[in-house]
């Protein structure tokens, strides 16, 4: 089934009767009303929680660079200049920020700009994790800029094997290069590119796709989100994302893996997309546990997904404490 | 974007300029199995593989591994900040800094030396011997940032 009779298929999705009720905590709390109606849906009386967690800016956290430095060396040279880091414990390389001087900034510092670490979200760490890059393989980062997702897979392979990371974005592309190379990535190639057309010679051994999205996870970070994404525009990203799935499908070998991943909550970014993967594209979803986090949604507004995407990760700030994020494992 | 294999006699010339300018004495087998290939003013190293590298689209590649030399319309070819670690290991003309002073470099600005250098080109480093940056000392007291690690930050990294 191609993408848009795949979508149409679905439709019904992104048909939201709005409510009284709904409507009146969207002019309160500022939201555009379909997406209060959709967190009613997902959360039922975790609501107020959700909204209220959205209000708050979360810790900063950051991830050590080995490739450049011992992590316990770093922890001390930063709490000389007065931040206290906290280590994640189910992250090798993540740590909270817990508090910071006035000056420098975290992203200031002479640590930062030697490559010691680089400031990135908890659950935006997790994707490279899942898919146990190793020396040697060739890995393909989609989307990549700015690098956070790219560096990590590039650290986690000690700067064996390649990486080849895909934006199609130039204006993006300079803090991607700035990145590998404050970071100390050697095996990391670029590429200007739209990854939904995207061809090469060859299928990878592993793909990370950390999908454009609506955000609908950085609420807390990024105000604007709250009325940014009307829901004929949810349905674009949709399309788009499952447009770069397809072609990430068709790049990747046999028995490949494939992370897919957004900072949205919406199942409609989501479960919608990993839905078409298993349905029409034959891919399994592999199950993970080792962070924590909710399973992917099997029903929403009474459609029903494919039984195995709850075997998919969500992740909530007022549950997690992270930004809301969704990640899953897929095999071809 | 166009971009160029550069050939190992050309390599070599790009080396021993760096070398005569920071006085360095680089030990060439960590160059082994490496490609240089020229994008604009950036020269970048990368593993040789040439095999992927060919497989993909060249009008779309914008860079292969890490930054290991600048040309510039001033100071000719300049070793890039990327490569600190070989830089550190190999050259002797070295300048340090407490960190305070040497974190003036990374905004641009110059510092002037109560002791007198001889010109030319240095790399500074702090007193913890962190890589600050590569600088041009004038009129033997005047230490001009050239290439330094805020770079990263005003390229948005």
């Amino acid at each position: 089934m191609d993408i848009n009779e795949y979508l149409k298929k679905y439709e019904r999705i992104f048909e939201i009767r709005i409510s009284e009720y709904s409507t009146k905590i969207a002019e309160k709390w500022g939201y555009l009303p379909y997406m209060i109606e959709r967190y009613n849906e997902l959360f039922g009386n975790g609501l107020f929680d959700f909204l209220r967690s959205c209000e708050v800016p979360l810790p900063r956290s950051i991830r050590c660079n080995d490739l450049k430095i011992d992590c316990e060396k770093l922890v001390n040279r930063l709490d000389e200049k007065g931040f206290k880091l906290e280590k994640i414990y189910w992250l090798k390389h993540g740590y909270k920020v817990i508090s910071k001087p006035k000056s420098p900034t975290l992203g200031a510092t002479i640590e930062y700009l030697l490559g010691f670490y680089h400031i990135q979200g908890i659950s935006s760490m997790i994707p490279p994790y899942l898919l146990e890059p190793k020396q040697g393989e060739l890995i393909l980062d989609l989307a990549a800029a700015p690098g956070s997702k790219t560096t990590q897979l590039s650290q986690l392979m000690r700067n064996e094997g390649i990486v080849i990371a895909v934006e199609k974005n130039p204006k993006r592309i300079r803090s991607l290069i700035s990145n590998i190379n404050r970071l100390g990535c050697k095996n990391v190639i670029v590429v200007l590119d739209d990854a939904t057309g995207l061809k090469l010679g060859t299928s990878v051994d592993k793909i990370l796709l950390d999908a454009p999205c609506s955000g609908e996870g950085i609420i807390m970070f990024d105000r604007s989100r709250k009325t940014k994404t009307p829901i004929t525009k949810l349905r674009d990203f949709s399309s788009l994302q499952l447009k770069l799935l397809k072609n990430a499908y068709n790049l990747l070998k046999d028995d490949g893996l494939l992370v897919y991943s957004t900072c949205s909550i919406a199942p409609e970014e989501n479960e919608l997309v990993v839905n078409y993967a298993i349905e029409e594209l034959g891919m399994e979803v592999v199950k993970v546990n080792w962070f924590p986090h909710e399973n992917g949604i099997e029903e929403y507004f009474n459609i029903k997904f494919s039984p195995s995407v709850k075997n998919c990760s969500r992740m909530y700030p007022h549950i997690h404490g992270t930004e809301g994020f969704f990640i899953c494992l897929l095999k071809k | 974007m166009p971009f160029e294999e550069i050939d190992k006699e050309k390599i070599y010339e790009i080396i021993n300029d760096i070398s005569s300018k920071l006085n360095c004495n680089f030990d060439l087998t960590i160059f082994n199995n490496k490609i240089f290939l020229k994008f604009s003013k950036y020269i970048m190293i990368f593993k040789n593989e040439n095999e992927i590298l060919n497989k993909i689209d060249k009008e779309k590649l914008i860079s292969c591994g890490i930054i290991f030399a600048i040309l510039t319309k001033r100071d000719g070819v300049l070793p890039f900040i990327s490569i600190s670690d070989i830089l550190i290991n190999s050259c002797k003309n070295k300048l340090i800094l407490p960190e305070k002073l040497a974190e003036k470099l990374t905004y641009g600005k110059k510092i002037i030396l109560k002791e007198k250098l001889n010109n030319g080109y240095y790399i500074v480093l702090t007193k913890k011997g962190d890589f600050i940056g590569i600088v041009k000392v004038r009129r033997e007291k005047e230490i001009i940032p050239i290439l330094d690690i805020g770079w990263y930050l005003r390229r948005g990294g």
